[in-house]
């Protein structure tokens, strides 16, 4: 163990991470695309030079931590640590062997040197609008290959001590469907280093650089010792979860995920061995998501106060084979795992954890993120738009209390755009955003309603993919506790003409067509004749549970 | 005799500041608050400094008021019956927020619930478009079906909020006087009255939380109207608002939401007086109480505005002080964690049971308890409540419950809670400043409220910031800010267009109307003839960004091109780069219209017993001395009593000063002096660690 008292290892732990917030509040400040400035799909870590997360900003997603590590390590292959002079920034957006979950997710990492040792990396994740391929948003169903998904950009100094290289951002300027989004975003992000560069320059000026250098592992040592004392703290044992993804777009044929989580004194180990091998359509994770999602299901059972570091992570292995979903080989598609296939990932840990300490988890959340990706020519100024945005769903229910009605659960935790900024910035009107009624998992503690919104497309042609499931295996209930209602999506046409969409699709839609989303419930626990009689009343009073669902499911007026 | 009295109405005490004109005269006094109705504390406040300063009811030409009662109403959830009109397709925007949890990991944390349930929100069919076009127009006589409801349902409040309204808020309108005409006595409120800007989430939120707030409002200010007239106190009463200015009672009962910050905007409005008058005019307001620490920032004498706030969990947008709040003060309880670290907070013993050395059953070691054990305030030593400090208990708590564990001394670990809450506070700090782009060794830091004294000193070593400011009254700094503003009305409109687009002649238009409408809010009984000045500001971004950043408008002609320029400068200020090739847009226009009411100005000499106007050395003299402890060391440390220390004194740390309301803590080796105002200025250390 390394010697610093627990006071200063407090105080140094507070100032990386407020570095690593700070940076992340700068590239949301400055970016263009609402995926980063409103939405916050983005993250700043800080990190010791051989890519270990030393502390990463609070808002951000979940999904990075475990992708940061790789991007780090995959750049300084590359371009050794000592090479990357301050002022420089690599980008890489490459999914093989290890990377991001899919290529929207440009990383750019840069190196703070001191006394002509490089110190620290600074690394940045954000979701990009729109990186080329086959649909608007990059993130195409129905393909094969990562190659119809976008452009690959491997390990490239793309700034310069401070200097743009043109002719490699013309190359991506050209090959993307909204440049300028792009640069700008980019941009962002080298803001967000070059501020978390700064304070940490300033951290080196203002204290003994020793103790600065010395806290780091030590704070990485902290985080492995609260994870420790929090497993330790969990019943050893061996348990197994499965469920199941409805297809994968390109087939029928349902996805197994399968886990087996063991724990033994204070390390824990994920074992999706038994998962089910890669497959065609775009559902295919990366083994850094895997980990991702371990990571996250973790910290959110053990204590969500946990320090976040790559130390917390030392007890924890992942284990998925190679050639299943979670660990595909080169060239499978990718691009929908980290919005579908991850999340249902956390759904299989929960339930895991679940037969392990039942009050701390929840049933099956919507288990997806229904993302909405549309994109073509706005027709009141000519110029190509792109609308990117994820529906939130219902939560699952937990032994005391009622899962939330239309939130954003687990992996991702993204603002959904105003509808007032939809319509003045995308040709498309919004006729409604609202809850469904009856699409609760019932049980003694209902999950959480799902979401509708209906959208009119009012351009010439409006290229859209959606990216759901869980319409054939729906968020299930726990203690007897029943399914939620799934996902669904139809096409109204002009004409009257209604045709219902598969969970993934790309389609092209006409002038006047109106797109209704539902998104999925939330489960629910426990047996729903038990439902508290006040509730249901209210439920009822609400609107949010029909009379006669009331009468059939929850039994009300029983005796 | 002309009196002007300030009354800031806390959780524990009500403040009562009173001016009187002729002498140049200040007087405190503190009363205990009564929470059941706050304004009786208030009534008993005014009588006793009227009679203190020797005057009577006639004398008394303006009532300032800083109330919590707002805050407390959406707090408590003790607001009005509450009714919501929207669009067709939209009632659940208040329910599904911004579609986002609390916290990112904290499954069972949940979000707040709208304050008006879904049975009582309303659909109505009409729609206006982003353009302001109306798409499907409003037939009033769909509402007739409503307003059975509303009465059978009794109904306290109506808000109606519809998509787009503050582009078009034609259907507002139009819905609103119906409502009016057939719900006499019900409240009605308008989203576009509030805030005319685009979101809906935020601006239906904002509307909802000001009809729920508002029937309680009214009432408390309708209460205190009469009782005020009960003991012949005519005087206008104005109430402090989240803006910094003040509002006839009368006149901000229609909008009361703008009172959710009229608590510590007080104390903002003294540090922007503080900082008019001092040598740096940056300045970090740091406020430390029992349990929360207030931060703001005022940069060249100004206060910075936020348009992004939140309440409880749910969405506020009104202008408002660009206050930070967290969770730590003198009450905030340290812990050890699973994996042996030290931490401070969130949790806080509150005021009951309060620390372990109030000796009223809290038995958990608090900050308080840790200044206590260190010698910064003295053992015995007696609050303004009256109450007396154990400093054993304090001992036995950090002993058993922190120090033994850790395998440290009791003084370690008090100096250890110290610095750990520190960081806390100084991440709020930055928030405000680095995140915000400002560099806070530009500023000093103005500390008070209770505990804020003892610890501003090392909050400025550890943020870097090299001077730091205790007012002359800390306890009292945020009543005697209500004698110190004006009234103050701000206007935003979202007005989103490229600026090469961009007609000046309607953005000149739209200035003169948003003018028209703040003064109308400020007419006020006494002005016979007011005198108002403008502010105008525009609020610009590059084309595609999320965020604007203000650019000052003089009050001539809009010139374009020079405000492009500003804002490339603001930018590369603010982010470290402009880009000069890209377009930039006109994101809103904000129009601020205050009246001077020739406030207080910054009192020169301290009040009370102790002339304070020469610098003999016998004036500096400490009164005593105690054991102190500084990076591990206990030193003998002087005491000075503050109304000892008149202005121009200096003396080097370290150093106590004491006085009823709070407790000073000088570093070693740190220069104090006194200044022309009775402040007390510390700086001029050497740079050291802090480590």
């Amino acid at each position: 163990m390394i010697d610093i008292d627990p006071i200063t290892l407090e105080i140094m732990r507070n100032r990386w991470r407020s570095i690593a917030d700070e940076g992340c509040a700068a590239m949301v400040r400055t970016a263009y695309s609402p995926n980063i400035k409103d939405r916050f799909d983005c993250s700043t870590a800080v990190a010791l030079p051989d890519g270990q997360v030393l502390a990463q900003a609070e808002i951000g997603t979940p999904l990075h931590l475990g992708i940061m590590p790789a991007v780090i390590r995959s750049i300084l292959d590359k371009f050794p640590v000592e090479t990357i002079r301050g002022g420089d920034a690599i980008i890489t957006n490459l999914p093989y062997p290890e990377g991001p979950g899919h290529l929207p997710d440009i990383s750019m990492v840069s190196v703070v040197h001191h006394q002509g040792r490089p110190i620290a990396v600074v690394a940045t994740a954000a979701h990009h609008v729109d990186v080329g391929g086959y649909a608007p948003g990059s993130m195409p169903l129905g393909v094969t290959e990562i190659y119809q998904e976008g452009l690959q950009i491997p390990p490239t100094r793309i700034i310069s001590e401070g200097k743009i290289d043109k002719a490699i951002f013309g190359i991506i300027h050209q090959n993307v469907r909204t440049g300028r989004e792009l640069y700008g975003d980019l941009m962002a992000q080298y803001a967000a280093a070059r501020t978390a560069e700064q304070r940490i320059v300033e951290l080196l000026s203002r204290e003994a650089p020793d103790l600065v250098l010395k806290s780091m592992p030590a704070i990485l040592d902290h985080a492995e010792r609260c994870m420790r004392a929090g497993i330790a703290e969990l019943p050893d044992g061996r348990y197994t979860f499965e469920d199941f993804m409805d297809d994968d777009g390109v087939t029928d044929d349902p996805v197994r995920i399968f886990l087996t989580l063991t724990i033994r004194g204070d390390e824990l180990t994920a074992d999706f061995t038994g998962t089910a091998d890669q497959v065609l359509g775009p559902l295919n994770a990366r083994i850094t998501a895997a980990r991702a999602c371990v990571y996250y299901a973790a910290k959110a059972v053990i204590d969500p106060d946990l320090p976040v570091s790559a130390g917390a992570y030392r007890p924890i292995t992942v284990i998925a084979p190679e050639g299943c979903v979670l660990h595909a080989r080169f060239p499978a598609a990718i691009g929908n795992a980290n919005i579908l296939t991850d999340q249902r990932v956390v759904d299989v840990l929960l339930g895991a954890f679940y037969q392990v300490v039942p009050q701390r988890v929840c049933a099956a959340c919507s288990g997806e993120m229904n993302l909405i990706n549309v994109g073509g020519l706005d027709p009141r100024t000519g110029e190509y738009y792109n609308y990117v945005e994820t529906y939130a769903g219902g939560q699952g229910a937990f032994f005391d209390v009622d899962g939330q009605d239309g939130i954003h659960t687990h992996l991702t935790n993204t603002r959904n755009t105003p509808i007032e900024v939809i319509e003045q910035a995308y040709p498309l009107r919004v006729n409604c955003y609202a809850l469904i009624p009856d699409s609760e998992g019932p049980g003694k503690y209902r999950g959480g309603c799902g979401v509708v919104r209906e959208l009119t497309c009012l351009g010439q042609r409006t290229n859209t993919s959606l990216g759901a499931d869980r319409r054939k295996f729906t968020p299930w209930g726990l203690e007897g506790g029943q399914h939620a209602r799934g996902a669904y999506g139809m096409v109204t046409s002009p004409d009257g003409s209604v045709r219902q969409l598969p969970t993934k699709v790309f389609a092209t839609l006409s002038q006047g067509d109106r797109l209704r989303i539902e998104t999925p419930g939330g489960g629910g626990w426990g047996d729903p004749q038990e439902r508290d009689g006040n509730a249901i009343a209210k439920d009822i009073e609400e609107g949010l549970i029909s009379r006669e669902r009331a009468g059939s499911v929850y039994g009300l007026n029983r005796e | 005799m002309k009196i002007r009295i300030g009354i800031d109405t806390g959780g524990t005490f009500t403040d009562v500041v009173a001016f009187e004109q002729q002498h140049d005269r200040l007087l405190f006094l503190k009363v205990p608050s009564t929470p059941d109705d706050p304004g009786k504390a208030l009534v008993q406040g005014v009588g006793r400094a009227t009679d203190q300063v020797g005057g009577d009811a006639d004398a008394i030409h303006l009532l300032v008021h800083g109330t919590t009662v707002a805050t407390n109403v959406i707090l408590q959830r003790a607001g009005a019956k509450v009714a919501l009109i929207t669009t067709r397709g939209f009632r659940d925007v208040l329910h599904i927020q911004r579609q986002s949890r609390p916290r990112l990991y904290d499954m069972r944390l949940h979000r707040a619930a709208p304050l008006v349930p879904r049975a009582r929100r309303f659909e109505i069919d009409e729609r206006i478009l982003y353009d302001g076009s109306v798409d499907t127009p409003l037939q009033v006589a769909d509402l007739e079906p409503l307003i059975e409801i509303i009465k059978r349902e009794q109904v306290e409040a109506v808000a109606v909020a519809m998509l787009h309204s503050h582009v078009n808020p034609q259907h507002e309108i139009e819905a609103g006087r119906f409502l009016e005409k057939h719900l006499p006595g019900v409240t009605v409120c308008l989203s576009h009255d509030l805030l005319r800007e685009h979101g809906e989430y935020e601006r239906f939120s904002t509307c909802v939380m000001n009809a729920y707030v508002q029937p309680v409002m009214q009432r408390y200010l309708g209460r205190l109207d009469e009782a005020l007239r009960a003991e012949s106190i005519a005087a206008p009463l104005v109430v402090m608002k989240s803006n910094g200015g003040v509002m006839a009672a009368e006149l901000v009962a229609n909008h009361c939401v703008q009172t959710i910050l009229s608590g510590p905007a007080g104390g903002v409005v003294a540090g922007a007086a503080i900082a008019a008058h001092h040598s740096n005019r940056n300045l970090i307001t740091a406020d430390m109480g029992g349990t929360s620490f207030d931060v703001a920032v005022i940069e060249d004498g100004r206060v910075s505005f936020s348009r992004d706030a939140e309440i409880d969990g749910l969405a506020l947008q009104t202008p408002m002080l660009d206050l930070h709040t967290v969770g730590a003060g003198g009450g905030s309880i340290g812990w050890v964690d699973a994996g042996g670290s030290l931490r401070v907070g969130p949790r806080s013993a509150g005021a009951a049971p309060g620390p372990a050395c109030y000796g009223l059953g809290g038995n958990l070691p608090t900050v308080t308890d840790a200044n206590l054990v260190l010698g910064r305030l003295a053992e015995k030593s007696r609050l303004a409540g009256g109450l007396e400090l154990d400093v054993e208990a304090a001992r036995r708590v950090i002993h058993d419950q922190l120090a033994k564990p850790l395998g440290m001394t009791i003084d370690q670990v008090g100096e250890g809670m110290i610095r750990v809450v520190n960081t806390t506070m100084v991440a709020a700090i930055r928030k405000l400043t680095v995140e915000r782009g400002h560099d806070p060794r530009m500023f000093s830091l103005c500390a008070f409220g209770g505990a804020g004294p003892l610890h501003g000193a090392e909050l400025a070593e550890e943020i870097g910031i090299g001077e730091t400011l205790i007012p002359m009254a800390p306890g009292v700094t945020s009543a005697l800010g209500l004698l110190m503003s004006n009234l103050r009305e701000d206007r935003v409109r979202t007005f989103i267009k490229l600026v090469d687009q961009v007609d000046t002649d309607q953005v000149q238009a739209m200035f003169a109307e948003m003018s028209g409408e703040a003064r109308q809010s400020l007419a006020f009984g006494p002005m016979t003839e007011p005198v108002f000045a403008t502010t105008r500001r525009l609020g610009l971004r590059y084309h595609g960004q999320g965020y604007d950043l203000p650019v000052d408008v003089g009050s001539g002609l809009i010139d374009l091109e020079a405000i492009c320029r500003d804002f490339h400068t603001a930018h590369e200020k603010m982010y470290g780069y402009s880009r000069e090739d890209e377009p930039v847009e006109l994101v809103n226009l904000w129009v601020s219209e205050q009246i001077d009411l020739q406030a207080v100005k910054l009192p020169e000499a301290p009040p009370g017993p102790g002339p304070g106007k020469s610098s003999s050395p016998a004036a500096s003299a400490p009164s005593r001395s105690r054991q102190v402890v500084f990076a591990g060391q206990r030193h003998d440390t002087p005491v000075y009593d503050r109304e000892a220390l008149s202005a121009g004194v200096e003396f080097v740390g370290p150093a106590i000063v004491e006085q009823i309301d709070s407790t000073t803590m000088i570093l070693p080796d740190q220069h104090a002096r006194v200044d022309r105002y009775g402040q007390i200025i510390l700086g001029g250390m050497s740079q050291r660690g802090t480590l």
